[in-house]
């Protein structure tokens, strides 16, 4: 999903949620194993601003604004890589990420093309200019479905 | 049409979905159309309008800012509360919902809002009329304009006169309002006080009557809410899961083609929240068809941890603005009437109903009962 990457989630949320898995696995026999499957969320409050990630915006090439306005502080920041949405960044607009944790897991177009609420005028991407990171494979990605522990499943998409 | 929990959350979340009745392609048949004359209120608009609006009118109402707006309503409200059934002494039946659910949701609003006492019983008059504009069985144009148009100018009057001299309350709060964000203006004031008043009404009357139509059919609860009285935070949460008063949300609108559930909903088209049909999904709850407030005990053993949600008051950026004092307003009475009725019985069982069926519950409630206990007070 995000490039075959490994990557060292520091957030307690993945601790918390990759633990229930390793806890499930541990008692359970192999035909009911779980695999770890969650997109990476964190978040943090900072100065009076509530910011929230899903996702791993740090594997982009691109970043566009897709719902409210950078001056006002108040946004939703979608990231994208070769065409694909990998993360997403709130500012105040946590009420959103976990429909774009969700696009995240379906490996939905970048830039995103729907119509939603609270649009910008312009939704052009621009460079994410993240530094560069050795990427081993280009040209597949993963798919993520179901919501419970139990029903969460990976598909291997090439383009 | 969406009765499942997961997708309904789902949808509550999802920023292709409007709550602007403008952006209806389809029929808006049915879509409240708000007060003439004045401008959408924030429930039916989106960001950023929506969030402003309700920034602002949230600063007057909860912490940080205002930190004991609703606390500080609990002393009276009990006042208002016990006044209600000490009309009951003497008597062996009333109509709950008349004498009890219904005027104690106005006397809260006006308290709230800083009406004048004396000016309650014309308020009543306007509040009755323009409510009828959600029930399709009166669907009487003319009074509810007429109500409208003069309430829109009683309340002018007032946020002036609070502007002047502002008192403690909220509209006095929002007339003054220096915060960061700016005042409302006039006409947003107005939609403002409109829509607190209309969405804090007619629900909770609903909450309070479905709730002691309940309990009445669950006398073992009744019993152990009027021996411990704390177990009223767990029934006040399993009412809204299992007879909540807000059926469905019919005002939603699809900005682009949705896909969820294995279906498309094609883009302009009107989508309609089964909050009550969600919050009894079987894939969500264990027995969703039992009333049950110790699924609510958060020292229960084995609960699923997303298990203990409902959908009573909506979810997303438009959850309902009131809940806090909603909850209170439904402790409060269910919670004396448990106490303070002796032997209480339902004359008719079902009771008829209201026709709306947005809101449900019924439109009397005629209870019997031996004796009623003194209030603590007196
Ligand atoms: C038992 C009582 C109540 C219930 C069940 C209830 C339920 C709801 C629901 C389901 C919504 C969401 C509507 C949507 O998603 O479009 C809502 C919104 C709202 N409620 Fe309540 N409500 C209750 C009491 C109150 C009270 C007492 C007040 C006011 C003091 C209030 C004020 C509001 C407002 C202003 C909104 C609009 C919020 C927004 O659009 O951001 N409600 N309510």
């Amino acid at each position: 999903m995000f490039g075959y990457q490994f990557l060292a989630l520091e957030h307690w949320g993945n601790a918390v949620t990759q633990a229930e898995v390793a806890a499930h696995n541990m008692i359970s026999s192999q035909a009911d194993r779980w695999p770890h499957l969650a997109v990476p969320v964190f978040w943090s409050t900072q100065f009076g601003t509530e910011i929230k990630s899903t996702g791993v915006p740090s594997v982009a090439d691109s970043v566009v604004i897709t719902q409210g306005s950078v001056p006002d502080r108040r946004f939703v920041a979608a990231y994208g890589r070769q065409g694909r949405l990998v993360g997403a960044v709130t500012f105040n607009q946590s009420k959103w990420l976990e429909f774009h944790g969700r696009q995240v897991e379906r490996a939905a177009p970048f830039p995103p093309t729907y119509q939603t609420v609270d649009q910008p005028a312009d939704v052009r991407p621009v460079p994410a200019e993240f530094p560069e990171a050795p990427i081993p494979t280009q040209a597949a990605t993963v798919v993520v479905t179901g919501h419970d522990p139990s029903e969460r499943r990976a598909e291997f998409v090439t383009r | 049409m969406v009765s499942t929990y997961r997708e309904i959350v789902e949808l509550l979340h999802d920023p292709r979905v409007s709550s602007d009745p403008r952006n209806l392609t389809a029929s808006a048949a049915g879509v409240p159309e708000g007060v003439p004359g004045l401008p959408a209120s924030f429930l039916h608009l989106d960001p950023p309008e929506h969030d402003r609006l309700r920034r602002v009118v949230t600063r007057h109402f909860r912490p940080p800012h205002t930190p004991d707006r609703v606390d500080g309503l609990a002393p009276e409200l009990h006042k208002i509360v016990g006044g209600l059934i000490d009309g009951f002494v003497g008597r062996t039946e009333v109509d709950i919902v008349d004498e009890l659910a219904y005027p104690l949701p106005v006397a809260v609003i006006c308290q709230l809002l800083g009406v004048p006492r004396e000016d309650e019983p014309r308020f009543h008059v306007w509040v009755e009329s323009l409510l009828k504009s959600l029930d399709p069985d009166t669907g009487a144009a003319a009074e509810v304009q007429q109500a409208g148009t003069e309430m829109a100018q009683y309340f002018s009057g007032l946020i002036d006169a609070h502007r002047r001299a502002p008192g403690g309350d909220m509209l006095s709060a929002l007339a003054t309002d220096d915060g960061p964000e700016g005042q409302l203006t006039q006409e947003q004031l107005l939609s403002t006080s409109f829509l607190l008043l209309i969405a804090g009404h007619e629900t909770t009357v609903n909450l309070i009557a479905n709730g002691t139509l309940t309990l009445l059919r669950h006398p073992h609860v009744l019993e152990r809410l009027r021996r411990d009285p704390e177990m009223v935070f767990r029934v006040v949460e399993e009412l809204l899961r299992y007879e909540p008063p807000v059926h469905f949300v019919p005002w939603r609108t699809a900005l682009d083609d949705i896909e969820i559930a294995d279906t498309t909903m094609p883009k302009g088209s009107r989508i309609v929240l089964l909050l009550a049909a969600g919050s009894r999904d079987p894939d969500h709850v264990r027995a969703p068809d039992r009333f049950d407030p110790d699924r609510f005990d958060p020292d229960r053993f084995g609960l699923a941890r997303e298990g203990d949600q409902h959908l009573g008051f909506g979810g997303g950026i438009h959850y309902c603005f009131g809940a806090p004092l909603a909850r209170l307003e439904a402790q409060t009475a269910l919670g004396e009437l448990a106490r303070r009725l002796v032997n209480p019985r339902l004359v008719t069982d079902p009771p008829p109903y209201r026709t709306n069926p947005v809101l449900r519950g019924p439109r009397h409630l005629q209870v019997a009962f031996d004796d009623i206990v003194p209030s603590r007070e007196g």
